[in-house]
């Protein structure tokens, strides 16, 4: 245990390792040059340029495979699974790559923050405020109403959830046994009423123009696509707001920021916060369907860390990666409902890491890997909507998990396309090299200096890619495969070609089975 | 990490093998998959189905705003339209861009127009081939302003919620939003199979638009199929990393026993697509000439540009996969294909112009499609969404609503008409319960049993796929399916 906590908080010591500039850099020196300047040069290069996603994909490849700071890119990960802003079909986001890439730089940030600061920039990034619509929110009059989008999701997906909830995660019950609903349309129109007024930040200026339309401060290492919305206290409405059962009452003086501090501060204090993001962070880094207990024990942390302070994310994440439920490696195997599907890309990512991976032209240059054909069926920042590639509560139906009243968010986007996607992009992957196929490759230096002994290659391939835990009918269906390449005598380059399909041929086959989809 | 007990038999695993029997025509020569012998009896003991019929349900992500699809245009009702969408520029359609439709059967006098993208759809209408089903959302029993208001009435859990609602429209039994997982296409294609209607049920339900909650059944199964088709996994078609000894023991790794659950669920989707791939992939017609003619581009309205249509592109696949029925072994099918970005909280007037536009185009097309194929009455589409919007905007865009207007296209449709009650246009009207946020006049159980009911089942049948049937009347069809 001290050797985890050891590693964890040398992982908690790191500096994030930012997208943004990455991205910037990417976009100038592949772009014609603008003077300083010129604001329409400018704006076309970072904040109307459909085609530099590509950078911010290429800085996610880069960071997961090189950066040092892995347990924070691991989180960073799973809360842009949960706060989640997407580009796909909206070009808005789309078209500021450097913004884009700023938000999940956001994210990776607050990671080891305090929630309430988590919650307090995802609110206020102008990323998330053109994708659920705060952006430019206006306060409404007599024939208008504010935008209800951002009230409805943070409270929905963000913070507190549909119904009442107990701190172990199950639902609260009525009187007839009914879930209890935690907020109703009345409470999403009041709430909507706080979200307005916000918008691009120019400094020193709230004009018009700088609260409906961006770019009107852009440049290098400047812009409103990187700095928090502002408020525009003309746009705020004035009226009482009621929401959780809190009342902001109607003012002469129009206050975003102090209406936007009770709102906020209203959700982070609310008695279902605990359970609802603890619950979501276990099933994203741990375990599909997390024990009653084990979610009470993450809650009373979130509650409290031990030193009074509420929503320490530090302090969950340790929970959650030493609890019993998750170390107890015995336990947890004898158990077949224990576990969870991985992600496509999560798999993908271990190969690389495992063995080293890099980019043979320096670019990272794997793109988007989100057709679940000729990909891995997903992406980061690219789900088809707020909602994630896949729900908490997603129960396959007419399957044993089913059967077994358990969840399987993941298997949401296992599909009959994606599987075979996942398996044959595995397969160029695994077979590529300095000189041929993806531009990710690895050399596999010291599998190959074991290859001639089958034996000690599946050791090996074993400890890095299943934990020194794969079941013997693998290892020997793997290891016959493998010792049914014969290595001939002589030639060099023959015999290296045997040791390489060798190599190939136990990756592949450990990556393609069924145990690997799965952590358990 | 898994203890390989030998337990081939558990529920799933037969279900699965009941519907695998053609997995001898993947070409994988070990796979455990080849026990035809169930489904061949079935095939002899069939009720010799023979007409094809096929149901495709367009869902419109996100909600459509239906106040802004089918307008009724008497000038009553179009000054009080014109009114709630004063704030909102482009929302407020003028009169005269409006593309009339008028219904066979009177509306009491008052007028409909089309929104101005929808020439495909008003086509179709004037062709007889398309009817318009109004104010339809999701309810468990009928429900007025008054009961609602008092809570004195049963709802769908979390109204106005994508995600619960979403649920709702497409699983519908319990109407018990996200705790549903089985939804009436599932359902539907559960009794097909039990009735023996296709030779092979793999290919009953057919999606491509990923995992789809209204897919998914008790005992049948979706495919999802892209554009792309069915792609081989290739290191089982040919020898891996040049050795035929790793492709024989990927094939023993992708069949293994497991024990976890989640491994084992996992493997049976990969064998799922390794029985389906090579029929599947044989059966499709190939898109273009010398198959499905491919669909033209559309006019977007937004850039005045011609580009393509992702949802006529999701047809094209379907109609690919109808024209391959025979060789698939099916008489009764059921997709699902997806249109995004209907969540038009801003920016409405470019993003609903432009998916309108899309709509309109891939339906006509479609439906040329099945025409030319001879199967114009064989199949019947239709237009399901989260919900509908509200009628009062947010300036430049609209919030979640619950009722809206739907459209069914095909042959078989009663066309040229509405069906269900357009409700009065304005504020504080009689189903509206808060900016225009309509209480359905028709439910979702009405509009699918009515689908149902065509597609094939019997009246125990429906009431058994939407337990709240009764409650909408003692037949609560719809008529638009005769």
């Amino acid at each position: 245990m001290e050797g985890y906590q050891a590693w964890l908080n040398q992982q908690f010591a790191l500096a994030p390792t930012p997208q943004e500039p990455f991205v910037e850099q990417s976009l100038i020196v592949n772009n014609p040059p603008c003077t300083a300047g010129s604001l329409k040069c400018n704006a076309a290069l970072f904040v109307q340029n459909t085609n530099g996603e590509i950078y911010v994909q290429d800085a996610f490849w880069q960071q997961s495979l090189a950066a040092p700071d892995q347990l924070r890119q691991r989180v960073k990960y799973a809360l842009s699974e949960i706060f989640v802003i997407s580009t796909n079909n909206n070009f808005a986001i789309q078209n500021m790559p450097r913004g884009e890439a700023a938000y999940y730089d956001l994210l990776g940030k607050d990671a080891f923050a305090n929630f309430r600061t988590l919650l307090n920039d995802v609110t206020l990034n102008p990323m998330m405020g053109q994708f659920l619509s705060m952006l430019g929110n206006d306060k409404g009059n007599a024939t208008t109403d504010p935008d209800e989008n951002y009230a409805r999701e943070v409270m929905q997906l963000l913070t507190v959830g549909l119904y009442q909830l107990n701190d172990d995660g199950s639902q609260k019950l009525d009187g007839s046994g009914n879930p209890i609903p935690t907020y109703s349309n009345n409470d999403v129109q009041g709430l909507a009423k706080v979200f307005t007024g916000f918008s691009w930040s120019v400094p020193g200026n709230t004009s018009d123009s700088a609260w409906s339309s961006c770019c009107i401060y852009v440049g290098t290492g400047f812009g409103e696509d990187l700095l928090p919305m502002t408020s525009y206290p003309s746009h705020h409405s004035t009226a009482e707001k009621d929401f959780l059962g809190v009342t902001v009452p109607s003012s002469g003086s129009a206050d975003p920021s102090g209406d936007l501090k009770i709102a906020l501060d209203t959700l982070f204090n609310h008695p279902n916060l605990p359970a609802f993001f603890s619950k979501q962070l276990i099933q994203h880094l741990v375990t599909s369907n997390p024990s009653p207990a084990y979610i009470s024990r993450i809650a009373a942390i979130f509650k409290n860390d031990g030193t009074g302070v509420r929503g320490n994310l530090q302090a969950v994440i340790t929970a959650i990666l030493l609890d019993p439920e998750a170390r107890d490696s015995a336990t947890d195997f004898a158990n077949p409902q224990y576990g969870k599907v991985r992600e496509a890309l999560i798999r993908y990512t271990e190969w690389a890491r495992a063995f080293t991976a890099q980019s043979r032209t320096g670019s990272y240059f794997n793109g988007s890997t989100e057709d679940p054909i000729w990909g891995l069926g997903q992406m980061t920042l690219r789900s088809p909507t707020v909602f994630n590639w896949f729900a908490p509560g997603y129960v396959p139906p007419g399957t044993s998990i089913a059967a077994a009243g358990l969840v399987a968010p993941e298997m949401q986007m296992t599909s009959v396309s994606s599987v075979v996607g996942y398996l044959n992009y595995v397969q160029d992957a695994v077979g590529g090299s300095s000189a041929n196929g993806p531009d990710i490759f690895s050399n596999y230096g010291e599998e190959l200096s074991l290859a001639s002994n089958p034996n000690a290659l599946m050791d090996r391939i074993n400890l890095l890619l299943m934990a020194g835990e794969m079941d013997s009918n693998l290892r020997s269906q793997i290891l016959g495969a493998v010792s049914a390449i014969s290595i001939p005598s002589g030639n060099q380059s023959a015999i290296n070609a045997a040791l390489t399909s060798r190599v190939q041929t136990a990756i592949y086959l450990t990556m393609a089975s069924p145990a690997f989809a799965a952590q358990f | 990490m898994c203890k390989c007990t030998t337990n081939p038999f558990d529920r799933t695993r037969r279900q699965f093998l009941r519907t695998a029997s053609l997995a001898t025509m993947s070409g994988i020569s070990a796979s455990p998959f080849i026990l035809g012998l169930n489904s061949v009896a079935a095939m002899a003991q069939g009720t010799g189905a023979t007409d094809y019929r096929a149901l495709v349900c367009v869902f419109l992500q996100g909600g459509n705003d239906g106040h802004g699809t089918v307008i009724a245009t008497d000038s009553e009702s179009f000054a009080a339209f014109t009114q709630a969408r004063s704030g909102a520029p482009g929302l407020a359609y003028p009169l005269a861009e409006l593309l009339p439709i008028v219904p066979n059967t009177s509306q009491s006098g008052r007028t409909f127009g089309l929104n101005p993208n929808l020439a495909g759809i008003q086509n179709l209408f004037n062709a007889g081939r398309a009817a318009v089903v109004a104010n339809t959302g999701t309810l468990i029993t009928p429900a007025t302003k008054a009961q609602v208001q008092a809570n004195s009435v049963q709802l769908p859990d979390s109204l106005f919620s994508h995600f619960d609602q979403t649920a709702a429209w497409q699983a519908i039994a319990s109407n018990g939003g996200s705790a549903e997982h089985v939804g009436w296409g599932g359902a539907v294609a559960d009794l097909i199979e039990s009735m023996n209607m296709n030779s092979n049920s793999m290919f009953t339900c057919i999606s491509t638009a990923g995992i789809a909650l209204f897919l998914s059944g008790q005992t049948s199964f979706q495919l999802n199929v892209t554009p792309a088709g069915p792609i081989p996994i290739y290191g089982l078609q040919n020898s891996l990393f040049g050795s035929q000894a790793g492709s024989s023991a990927l094939n023993s790794i992708l069949t293994a026993e497991e024990t976890n659950l989640f491994a084992k669920e996992y493997e049976v989707v990969v064998n799922r697509s390794m029985a389906a791939q090579a029929l599947l992939a044989s059966s499709m017609l190939p898109a273009g000439p010398t198959g499905v003619p491919n669909p033209p581009q559309y006019l977007d309205p937004t850039t005045n540009m011609l580009t393509d249509n992702p949802l006529a592109a999701s047809l094209q696949t379907v109609a690919r996969i109808i024209g391959g029925r025979a060789g698939l072994g099916v008489n009764r099918q059921i997709f699902y294909v997806q249109l995004g970005s209907f969540d038009t909280h801003d920016g409405q007037a470019m993003t609903h112009a432009k998916l309108l536009t899309q709509l309109g185009q891939a339906l006509e097309y479609f439906d040329g499609l099945m025409n030319t194929a001879g199967i114009g009455n064989q199949v019947t589409t239709f237009t399901a969404s989260d919900f509908g919007r509200t009628l009062t905007s947010n300036s430049d865009g609209t919030d979640h609503g619950w009722g809206s207007h739907h459209f069914v296209v095909g042959g078989a449709v009663q066309g040229h008409d509405m069906y269900g009650q357009y409700p009065v246009v304005g504020s504080d009207q009689a189903n509206d319960v808060g900016q225009g946020r309509l209480i359905p006049t028709t439910a979702v159980d009405q509009y699918a049993g009515t689908l149902a009911r065509w597609f094939g089942l019997s009246d125990s049948q429906i009431k058994q796929v939407f337990p709240n049937f009764a409650n909408f009347g003692t037949s609560p069809y719809l008529g638009f399916l005769g």
